[in-house]
């Protein structure tokens, strides 16, 4: 299995984003914006669409789309008390508009779906380049921005009197977001881009005591699924993220079961 | 004490907020004075916390002004409600970590954890370091909330409402622990509490804050008759 360059591929990219996706996923549902990170990839498949119509990679304009997108709107989002109309909008015009720009880009079905459901293992070799580069760039910021993010996700409260450039932390944050949903949708696709941003992580927050074990937990639920995820996949020939979903599923209806027990 | 001969830390000059249209308080002026802890007292809704915001930055005054001794004083807030904080199993030591926001090194460093060490033994949670927030009782989250802004070691602590909703040992543990860090250490503390018993036992100064007029004195020599008028629902 191992053999086929299209797997080694396939099991480099996929753990990397995995990593990423896991580490990332926990400041997403610490700070509870797990809802963000749906509308960007709904975002995302516009901007996706948009990229094949005007003949670039879909990735650039994925990040296009959702940079742009977490910056103004994100900033907008947050403020508001109940965001959940202006979400509804903002994910109507960008769905609208992925396919509007799918249907002008002439493409054939193929390339829809690979937008929307992944397309691990047909990864081109230029696109492996820039996942890699991108993801390392995520992780690379993550680290760096770890203590005010920390402070951010978890206690954003006290952290918006205490970290002077509060604004920065919170747009730099939404870049990360957006940059780690182009990036994933790679593998699973712009439509289930949340199972591997939010599921682990809220698996984690169940069984970590440490901002530090949530994020070792978080990668591992993920990086699990996936490597699962890939070898299901190769065997029965069901998409990967079919799995990456059911099993993210699981992991995190397992620990709800388990810290739930152990809250009684 | 002999603190106020002292420069002050902060200075409230004349102190006016408007919204829309409508003057919360006028002419408000007070002093904080270094290690001494001032109650702000009031009525529900005469706009206590949004003093609060404007000395955190975060209100614009209609008048007066703020004058703060040193413009680089370090102020940490504790503020009433942590609406998320049950959400997630953070140990409490983890959780008072989360003050560590600067810097790059996603690790801490031997004088942090030192340091961390410390103020859980000041505000008594050394033995609870391991245990998680959201199973912690109201009285410890408080202290867990207070050892949170005393981590970096602020020269001004802001309280609003901390002994609300805590039975009386806790209040008294909470505000002990807060009073004997005052002492030991270069803080000042503004508090707003709607408990009497508690701000005469604790407060050195209060400003008591209404519409017309505003009031600020020692404690000592609080006037209680006028905030009971005032404060019928707070007795």
């Amino acid at each position: 299995m191992l053999n086929y360059p299209f797997m080694q591929n396939a099991f480099i990219v996929g753990t990397l984003i995995a990593i990423v996706s896991g580490f990332v996923g926990v400041f997403v549902v610490a700070r509870q914006m797990s809802f963000l990170a749906h509308t960007l990839s709904e975002i995302g498949f516009a901007g996706a669409s948009f990229g094949l119509f005007m003949n670039w990679s879909p990735l650039w304009g994925m990040l296009l789309f959702t940079i742009l997108a977490a910056t103004t709107i994100g900033e907008l989002g947050m403020q508001e008390e109940h965001a959940d109309s202006l979400i509804s909008a903002v994910s109507a015009i960008a769905i609208g508009l992925g396919i509007a720009f799918l249907a002008l880009s002439q493409k054939n079905a193929s390339a829809a779906t690979s937008i929307l459901f992944g397309s691990i293992f047909s990864i081109s070799h230029d696109n492996i380049q820039q996942v890699i580069l991108l993801a390392v760039l995520v992780l690379v910021l993550v680290l760096v921005l770890f203590r005010p993010l920390r402070h951010f996700a978890f206690d954003y409260n006290t952290a918006r009197f205490s970290i002077k450039y509060i604004v920065l932390v919170e747009v730099a944050f939404l870049v990360i977001m957006a940059t780690t949903v182009a990036v994933s949708s790679q593998i699973v696709g712009s439509l289930l881009i949340f199972i591997l941003m939010t599921l682990p992580a809220s698996a984690a927050m169940r069984v970590g005591r440490t901002v530090w074990q949530m994020v070792a937990w978080s990668i591992s639920f993920a990086v699990f699924g996936v490597w699962v995820a890939l070898v299901l996949s190769y065997w029965t020939n069901v998409p990967v993220s079919f799995y990456i979903a059911i099993l993210e599923a699981a992991i995190y209806f397992v620990a709800l079961a388990w810290s739930n027990q152990r809250n009684h | 004490m002999t603190s106020q001969t002292k420069q002050p830390v902060l200075l409230g000059h004349n102190i006016g907020i408007k919204f829309d249209q409508h003057w919360l308080y006028q002419g408000v002026n007070f002093q904080l004075g270094q290690q001494r802890m001032l109650a702000v007292i009031g009525d529900n809704g005469v706009g206590k916390t949004t003093l609060l915001r404007a000395i955190l930055g975060q209100q614009q005054l209609t008048a007066g002004e703020l004058v703060w001794t040193n413009p680089a004083t370090v102020v940490r807030y504790v503020p009433q409600e942590r609406p998320n904080v049950a959400d997630f199993p953070l140990y409490i030591a983890d959780f008072v970590e989360l003050s560590y926001d600067r810097g790059w090194r996603p690790w801490l460093s031997r004088a942090e954890k030192q340091q961390l060490t410390h103020i859980l033994k000041d505000t008594h949670l050394t033995s609870l370091a391991r245990r998680r927030i959201d199973r912690a009782s109201g009285g410890e989250r408080q202290r867990a909330y207070l050892a949170q802004a005393l981590l970096v070691n602020p020269s001004v602590l802001i309280l609003d409402e901390a002994t609300a909703n805590l039975d009386n040992v806790a209040k008294y543990e909470l505000m002990d622990v807060v009073r004997h860090y005052r002492d030991h250490h270069h803080l000042s503390i503004i508090m707003i509490s709607h408990d009497l018993d508690i701000v005469k036992e604790f407060a050195d100064d209060y400003l008591l804050l209404s519409a017309q007029d505003s009031e600020f004195g020692s404690v000592a020599e609080l006037d209680t008759s006028r905030l009971k008028v005032g404060n019928q629902d707070h007795a």
